[in-house]
Parts: structure tokens; C-alpha cells; sequence
């Protein structure tokens, strides 16, 4: 059923911008932290998001995958402030690698295509819906 | 008689089967709204209905043996646009896919519409006639 693969594409599409919001609140949070599990300030994350064919004998139906989440390699803002507890013996301190306003960006444009993914999936649904009254 | 009816309804089930395939194109090219390299894909859709309303003035084979014209698949006229690319290698726009949607949406259920209207007159036609 055509419409139904419609609806597959507009979910993968869902998904992925729900990583990214994700993703870009989590930076947004961690804007600020200097200290991780892992040790050090906290790395931006980024979203990579790859076109996989829906199927092998329609390869032009593209739905989208998130294929990565990987670290921004960008480096840490320094900052000095020598009364700071992760100073260095310099006292510099070393905040991640956020930009805020770049993070918003980020987070509109995801939301923004969101909403497009949703408007996808009720159009289908209307679309269909319509085609089953032709049963009546 | 029944012939009429069979071209509106050959017509509308390519239209109908038209519109679906760029319906998917469209929410394919959404769903891809952000994904770096992806290009957009389209379809014709006037021009392979126009080829299908003149194919009856295409040529004709007179011999078993002569060559048949190929057949073009849907496949084959799904284009890859390759227009100018404003600074992303991404060419899919927001604005001209939703734009995109809610037009084809209209068409097809217009079409729907046109079938259903077609299906009440042969039904009224299948009982007045029976009285």
C-alpha cells in the first residue's frame, strides 16, 4: 500500500528530528559543566543524519537515519578565573565547546521540521481516509 | 457505451497512482529536510499524463516481428532536480515541499472526488435502468 510507505518515510522523519532535539537540549543543558564521567569539560554533540532507501526496488523513496552522534571536535572555551575550583595552575578554566546561540538555531530548525514530518503524516492520513469512503 | 467508462477510470487510476508516488517523494524529501547531500526528487506529473492522453497517436506495429516501442516505468521518469545550491549541498526547500504537499493532496482527493461522482452515475444508471 503506497500511502501506508508514505507514512514510513514522515515517521523516520519524525524520529530523527526527535534525536536532534534531543541532542541539542542536551548541549544546551551542559553548556555550562566543566566536569564529566568521563573526565574534563563536556563535548557538543552533533547529529549526522543519512538518506537510506526505503526499499531496494524503489531506491528513489528516501527515508532519513540517524547515523551518529558524534562529539563536536571544536576546541574548549577558555576562560580565566583563577578562584574557580577546575582552574589550572594558570588559572584557566575550560568550559565545553557550546554555542548557545547556534544550539537555538538548531533546535528551532528541528522543531521546524518536526512539524513539517507531522503535517506529512495527517496529510496521508486525510488522503487515505478519503480513499476509503469511495467504499461506501 | 462501456468504454467510456473504462478510459475515465484508466485515467484516474493513473492519476490516483501518480499522485501517491509523488506523495511519497515529497514526504521522502521532508523526512530528508536536514540531511547533508540529499538531493530532491520529483515527478512529472503533467507530462507523463499528457504522454498517456496522446499515446494513442504513437506509432503502431504492423508485423509480429517489428520492434515495440519501450516502455517507460515510473522509475524512469522520477527525476533527480539538480537545481542551484544556495551554500548547503542539500537542495530540498521547506517551503516549496509543504507548498508541494498540500497541492497534491487537493488534486488527489479532486480526483477521488471525480471518481466517486463517476461511480454514483453508473450506479444510478444500473438501477433506473433495471425498472
Amino acid at each position: 500500500m503506497n500511502l501506508l510507505k508514505a507514512g514510513r518515510i514522515a515517521q523516520s522523519g519524525l524520529l530523527a528530528q526527535r534525536v536532534r532535539l534531543n541532542v541539542t537540549a542536551s548541549n544546551i543543558a551542559n553548556a555550562q559543566v566543566t566536569r564529566t564521567l568521563e573526565g574534563g569539560p563536556y563535548k557538543a554533540k552533533n547529529v549526522i543524519l543519512q538518506a537510506v532507501p526505503l526499499s531496494e526496488t524503489e531506491p528513489a523513496l528516501q527515508q532519513v537515519r540517524v547515523k551518529a552522534i558524534k562529539d563536536d571536535p571544536s576546541p574548549f572555551k577558555e576562560v580565566y578565573d583563577p578562584g574557580h575550583p577546575d582552574a589550572d595552575e594558570r588559572g584557566i578554566v575550560r568550559y565545553p565547546n557550546v554555542d548557545v546561540i547556534t544550539e537555538m538555531v538548531e533546535l528551532l530548525s528541528a522543531s521546524r521540521a518536526y512539524e513539517a514530518n507531522l503535517a506529512v503524516l495527517s496529510t496521508t492520513k486525510s488522503m487515505f481516509l478519503r480513499t476509503l469512503e469511495l467504499m461506501k | 457505451m462501456w468504454g467510456n467508462f473504462q478510459k475515465l477510470l484508466d485515467t484516474v487510476k493513473l492519476s490516483l497512482r501518480l499522485r501517491t508516488e509523488r506523495h511519497q517523494l515529497i514526504s521522502s524529501n521532508l523526512a530528508n529536510v536536514d540531511t547533508p547531500g540529499y538531493r530532491r526528487k520529483d515527478l512529472p506529473f503533467e507530462k507523463i499524463m499528457q504522454s498517456y492522453i496522446t499515446q494513442e497517436k504513437s506509432l503502431k506495429t504492423t508485423h509480429p516481428k517489428h520492434f515495440k516501442m519501450k516502455e517507460r516505468t515510473l522509475d524512469d521518469l522520477i527525476k533527480s532536480y539538480q537545481p542551484e545550491t544556495l551554500g548547503t549541498p542539500n537542495n530540498v526547500s521547506l517551503e516549496e515541499e509543504m507548498a508541494s504537499l498540500t497541492e497534491n493532496q487537493l488534486l488527489y482527493e479532486s480526483t477521488l472526488q471525480s471518481l466517486a461522482k463517476e461511480l454514483e452515475r453508473l450506479k444510478e444508471i444500473i438501477t433506473e435502468g433495471g425498472r
